[in-house]
């Protein structure tokens, strides 16, 4: 049974993606300017380089054909070319994709190991003065958004010397051991600025599931057994509340890709995001592509893991 | 390291950098002249520099806005990867920034035919790249082999065109290199700034192959690069940083006789963004800054004595933004809406209303805090050695406005301006959407028109949209646009002043020449490019500016002032209006502290 | 049915907040386009009670004096001093908020680079902001209510198009998208009509979410007992979107109403952000906070951040509001949720 939904969630998937990237390409065909354009208003170039040059990258061949190249070079595992790297997309992408996953599993884990506490104390001690700070805490951090975070992070690090991403690594020593503790101090910033955003939903939905379990018939039954508070949590608690858990999880591993693109731009992380908006105003089209297949792909491996997920945890879905 | 007995160039008097000749020098010249036979080969015939003799050691950190896009100077487009490039590579002949003249570099000397068609350019002997091999005539042909090669369509390639042709190069002798233009040109020797003498030995195959742009990509291991420039490729981590080390064939020494360049290492980084930029080089964390934002720079300047920068204001840029009008013939267009408006929007007295109308000092003191300069025409005053003075900077008045707009048969309705038809005379203006600078000064003189009865709407535009626009599409009314030049040669702007250029913004493309004026420019400027007296030159691109500056066909509104920063602990910092303004002399820069070891 | 219980403080909350900030941009001190040439990037003018010779006054602003080696610099002279009024008539038929004596200036939250009134350009930015988040709800809302019904009614092929659709277009970045498109419209559009044009991009990419909700709800419903029966008493289409499907989906609207709009205006700042929101010299939160980090930065001028404490204010507001109106939905899910 599972197999079967598998099945069609992927080939769901996969023609999405299809349907996506075209959509891609379509619109890059048709919005004014292409990648020469920018060369065109330079006078060191003439009409008959930029025209070689058009020739060269391709971009005068129809909008059919350089997808169906595209999709060619897709199945050899080739993202196409980068046009303004004159590198392969896939190899600009890679390292940079790697920085948006750190960064974003950082922040995940900060906001966690902030939220996850303080949602189980929550719900258990609703009246305490520490539930309702950080229920208001919380409500407050998701009501900041994203780029007025990134405007006080800069602003603090403009009066307190907070270290952006990159400065401190040119203080380092080179390698990339000796770049651990300078990636660190980069990584404060944006991860201060992501966790806020993430926190405040798992607070919410754990404190709610949590509290939920504590209401449970066999949790009161465990409780009035005897049973020790740790084995309460853990046993029986704990399965219980996982379950918003697992598919927010999903979610926002899915959407790691797409989350700080703007938080990466404005403190300067060398992740995906300002890669994809330098690619897009250069009109790097097979880098913008690239970028978003990925996006996309980890968005929906992220909500089909978490399905199963559930499938697997909850028996009144499995059934 | 490595000291070598101080050996100087025999040079020439053109090679400006030597000193007066001392007597101790004068022996010294002797001795190596006598050994000369036996060191050559061995030695390079060193060019000195003559600034300060500084420290050895340190490193230095600076940031670029964009990651340069390729490692390959034939192919470089981006004001990044000519930045690194200028850093990686050597050029024959090279424009001396600072003082915008041209300097030797690689070749030690040059010599003019009398018909002003051939150069003789003399090598430096013993000259070797990064990684030890030599540099021989055989690698600059190969150069200009690739660079002419219609194949390699490399961008640069059409810098070279003289006249329509390309120029020829043979080699005479074991040392020297002929260069033979189709025609005389004036500004030849400046053909040779930033273009990279290239090492066959690592590139031959690849070109044979046809595959030599796929070489010396940003992800290229640092083994397979090599050059002549100051530093060489250490290793570069994508999106994060690039660090270059000291190239120890470096053809420059000091007059102690150290071999430059002073730093051990140069660590680039990137911020995309100008505040992260301004902070990281206010913390200390980058040690240059070369465009400091007029605000950056005052933010700066109230920083206490001993925190503050080395910071120098260098007076106008080469960077002048303009407001220009839609002049095509757009009677074929199907731009209904624009050939309405044709009639004043192609009106010179519309122009010099507009521009009367502007007012400019408040744009240099409300959009760049006084740091920028009124522009008259279309060369800005930072061009030391072309700038004609000859016009001054339009004076606002209102009234003079008016009395333009009324002599065109333009009247009011209330407030209103309207034309003839008793259309309300409104435009709208596409600038950069991404400069800040640009929608500001055009927020300013949509409220200067307004006193003028004009309505003005803006629509920043995503940069390459705008350009679409302007050079392909024309569906555009009016635009503001930056212009950077690379060179102050008159010769560098005649895309944009022919006629027939593309770059002639507000219509380019003319089968011939659409105005009478056009047409003057367009034989000023093709008599200027074949004439090798200076002075004649200077005469006819003054006439140029007068021209601009009475037909307007672009507004000059400000050329910002370039400022820079550089830490205060460095020494030998110099600093030049022309792009690269402070990398330039990196070659040169030293730590005047120990153990800055940043 | 308790889908009708809205809880009316809460969305009345909301609603009065815009209305103020709409009536207070009609009564602003300064028109959002003035530019005070001679005083760019001044701060806060400081409203003063006592005099230089530590007398109480009624209140009162000092000259500002423009220093003469750095732009953007002021000082005071108090001996020239203008009384401060509230609720005073202005020239055109309007009333101001408040105003210091002619020719005295009062910028309650300074001025930006070109010398015009935060404060009163924050008001007017808000209604555009705002508006923008509004109107682009709801033609999202209008277009999600069309998807939903359609694919949650037919089920079959068209389901199938428009949940993967709506699939599509949730994948897409949509600034990016935007961008593009913003780049390819006409320049010669008047501002208005350019505004519409935005509204309607960001509608057009933000009808997927609440579509797919939509279509939940009413499959649910179909399939409920009492709807099968009226469909077996012969009852058309319409009848039961009529009768039982939207007195489902209301609440469900407005729920999604209030999660939308604020997205929606970060969508606005955002676009600003890039520098192609609505044109100067309109203003709107987004191209107002779009070159604030620079003054962070640079200058120190903070109170260019204003709009961002307005931005901040309403978002949670709404957050609010939003919140309220989804704990009527689900009372049991979300039980203990904090007041």
């Amino acid at each position: 049974m599972w197999v079967h939904f598998l099945l069609t969630r992927l080939l769901q998937a996969a023609v999405t993606l299809g349907l996506l990237s075209f959509f891609c390409f379509a619109l890059f065909d048709w919005i004014p300017g292409d990648f020469l354009t920018d060369a065109e208003a330079s006078p060191a170039v003439s009409s008959a380089t930029l025209e070689g040059l058009r020739d060269r990258y391709g971009l005068d061949s129809p909008l059919g054909t350089r997808y169906a190249r595209w999709l060619d070079g897709l199945s050899r595992g080739d993202l196409g070319p980068s046009l303004s790297y004159q590198t392969d997309a896939m190899a600009l992408l890679l390292p940079r994709l790697g920085a948006t996953v750190l960064l974003n599993l950082v922040a995940l884990v900060v906001a966690l190991l902030v939220a996850l506490p303080l949602a189980t104390f929550a719900a258990q001690r609703p009246d305490s003065w520490l539930a309702q700070g950080a229920g208001r805490g919380m409500q407050a951090s998701l009501a900041i958004p994203e780029i007025v975070l990134v405007l006080l992070i800069l602003a603090m690090a403009q009066a307190y010397g907070l270290p952006l991403p990159g400065g401190a690594a040119a203080r380092a020593e080179t390698g990339w051991l000796g770049g651990l503790p300078s990636l660190a101090v980069g990584l404060v910033a944006p991860v201060l600025a992501l966790s806020v955003g993430i926190a405040p939903t798992y607070f919410r939905h754990m404190r709610a599931a949590w509290s939920e379990a504590l209401a449970e018939s066999y949790v009161l039954a465990a409780r009035q057994a005897g049973l020790p508070p740790k084995v309460v949590r853990w046993r029986y608690l704990f399965p219980a509340a996982a379950n918003p858990l697992i598919s927010l999880l999903g979610n926002s591993l899915g959407s790691t890709l797409s989350a700080s693109l703007l938080v990466e731009t404005v403190t300067g992380w060398p992740g995906l995001g300002p890669l994809l908006l330098e690619a897009v105003f250069s009109r790097d089209t097979y880098v913008v592509v690239g970028a978003v297949m990925f996006a996309a792909s980890a968005q929906m491996a992220g909500n089909l893991a978490a399905d199963l997920a559930i499938r697997r945890i909850d028996p009144r879905i499995r059934s | 390291m490595l000291r070598p007995k101080c050996k100087q160039s025999l040079g020439s008097s053109r090679d400006g950098q030597g000193r007066p000749i001392g007597l101790a020098t004068l022996l010294t010249v002797a001795l190596v002249v006598s050994l000369a036979p036996r060191l050559w080969g061995q030695n390079p015939e060193y060019l000195i520099s003559r600034s300060a003799v500084g420290k050895p050691g340190g490193r230095l950190v600076f940031s670029l806005r964009a990651e340069p896009k390729t490692l390959m100077p034939l192919n470089a487009l981006d004001a990044s990867s000519k930045e690194i490039q200028g850093l990686l590579h050597s050029d024959l002949v090279h424009i001396h920034r600072p003082s915008q003249e041209t300097r030797p570099a690689l070749a030690r000397e040059w010599s003019r035919s009398r018909d002003g068609k051939q150069y003789t350019l003399q090598l430096r002997r013993g000259l070797k790249f990064s990684d030890g091999q030599p540099l021989t005539v055989a690698d600059v042909l190969f150069t200009f082999r690739v660079l002419l090669d219609e194949n390699v369509k490399a961008p640069g390639r059409d810098l070279l065109r003289v006249d329509g042709k390309f120029p020829t190069l043979r080699a005479v002798g074991e040392n020297a290199i002929e260069v033979t233009l189709p025609a005389p040109y004036a500004p030849a020797e400046r053909l040779f700034d930033s273009i990279a003498i290239l090492p066959r030995h690592k590139l031959e195959a690849a070109y044979l192959a046809g595959k030599l742009l796929e070489k010396w990509t940003v992800g290229a291991p640092s083994s397979e690069l090599a050059g002549t420039g100051p530093f060489r490729l250490k290793e570069y981590l994508p999106g994060q940083r690039m660090v270059l080390e000291r190239n120890p064939h470096y053809w420059k020494r000091d007059t102690a006789g150290v071999q430059l360049p002073y730093l051990d290492e140069v660590v680039v980084i990137f911020s995309p963004n100008p505040e992260a930029e301004l902070l990281r080089f206010r913390a200390g964390d980058t040690h240059l800054h070369s465009r400091l934002t007029a605000r950056g720079y005052g933010s700066l300047e109230r920083l206490p004595l001993e925190q503050r920068p080395i910071l120098k204001d260098l007076g106008p840029g080469l960077e002048q933004h303009f407001l220009f009008f839609n002049q095509n013939d757009l009677t074929d267009s199907g731009l209904s809406a624009l050939l309405a408006k044709r009639g004043w929007l192609q009106d010179v007295r519309f122009r010099r209303a507009v521009s009367m109308a502007i007012d400019r000092a408040g744009i240099a003191r409300l959009v760049f805090q006084g740091k920028a300069s009124a522009l008259s025409s279309h060369v800005s005053p930072g061009n030391k050695l072309w700038y004609s003075g000859a016009s001054s900077v339009p004076v606002r008045s209102v009234d003079e406005a008016r009395r333009q707009l009324k002599a065109m048969g333009l009247t009011w309705k209330g407030e209103q301006l309207v034309d003839s038809s008793g259309n309300a005379v409104s435009f709208t203006v596409a600038m950069n959407a991404a400069n800040t600078e640009q929608r500001q000064m055009a927020a300013m003189i949509q409220e200067d028109l307004r006193a003028l009865g004009i309505t003005v709407s803006l629509a920043p535009l995503e940069f390459r949209s705008l350009i679409d626009r302007v050079l392909n599409t024309k569906d555009y009314e009016a635009a503001i646009l930056a212009l950077r030049d690379g060179d102050v040669d008159p010769t560098a702007q005649m895309p944009m002043l022919l006629s027939s250029g593309r770059m002639h913004f507000w219509h380019p493309n003319q089968p011939q020449p659409a105005t009478a004026w056009e047409g003057e420019i367009d034989r000023l400027m093709k008599r200027q490019v074949s004439e090798i007296d200076p002075l004649k030159r200077k005469t006819d691109y003054a006439q140029v500016q007068r021209i601009i500056s009475r037909e307007l066909p672009f507004l000059g509104l400000v050329s910002p002032h370039v400022l820079i920063g550089a830490h205060r602990a460095l020494r030998n910092v110099q600093s030049a209006v022309l792009a690269p303004h402070l990398l330039e002399g990196l070659d040169e820069i030293y730590w005047a502290v120990e153990n800055i070891k940043p | 049915m308790r889908e009708c219980a809205w809880r009316l403080p809460a969305a009345v909350t909301l609603l009065s907040w815009y209305m103020l900030l709409a009536g207070l941009a009609w009564m602003a001190p300064y028109s959002w386009r003035e530019q005070h040439r001679d005083f760019p990037a001044a701060p806060p003018t400081r409203i003063r009670m006592v005099d230089p010779a530590g007398e109480w006054r009624m209140p009162f602003v000092c000259k500002m004096v423009p220093s003469s080696d750095s732009v953007g610099s002021y000082g005071e002279d108090c001996r020239v001093r203008y009384p401060v009024s509230l609720l005073q008539p202005a020239g055109d038929g309007r009333m101001v908020l408040f105003r210091a004596e002619s020719p005295g200036l009062l910028f309650l939250f300074g001025t930006d680079d070109l010398g015009r009134d935060v404060f009163s350009r924050s008001l007017a930015g808000g209604t555009v902001t705002f508006a923008t988040g509004l109107l682009a709800t709801m033609v999202a809302l209008l277009l999600a209510i069309l998807g939903g019904c359609l694919a949650g009614l037919l089920g079959g092929w068209p389901d199938l198009m428009i949940s993967r659709g709506a699939e599509l277009l949730m994948a897409l970045p949509v600034l990016y998208v935007l961008l593009a498109l913003r780049a390819a419209l006409p320049i010669q559009t008047p501002p208005a009509v350019a505004f519409a044009l935005a509204v309607g991009l960001i509608s057009i990419l933000g009808w997927a979410r609440p579509a797919r909700l939509l279509r939940g709800v009413v499959m649910s419903t179909r399939n409920e007992g009492y709807v099968m029966a009226a469909r077996g008493f012969g009852a058309g289409p319409i009848y039961l979107l009529r009768k039982h499907i939207f007195p489902r989906l209301r609440g469900v609207l407005g729920a999604q109403a209030a999660i939308l709009i604020p997205e929606f205006m970060l969508v606005e700042v955002a676009l600003s952000f890039l520098g192609l929101g609505v044109a100067e010299p309109v203003p709107s939160w987004g191209t107002m906070l779009s070159s604030v980090q620079y003054d962070l930065v640079a200058d120190r001028r903070w109170w260019l951040g204003f709009p961002a404490v307005l931005l901040t204010l309403s978002i949670l507001l709404s957050g609010q509001v939003a919140r309220t109106l989804e704990l009527q939905l689900q009372p049991v899910a979300v039980a203990p949720e904090e007041s």
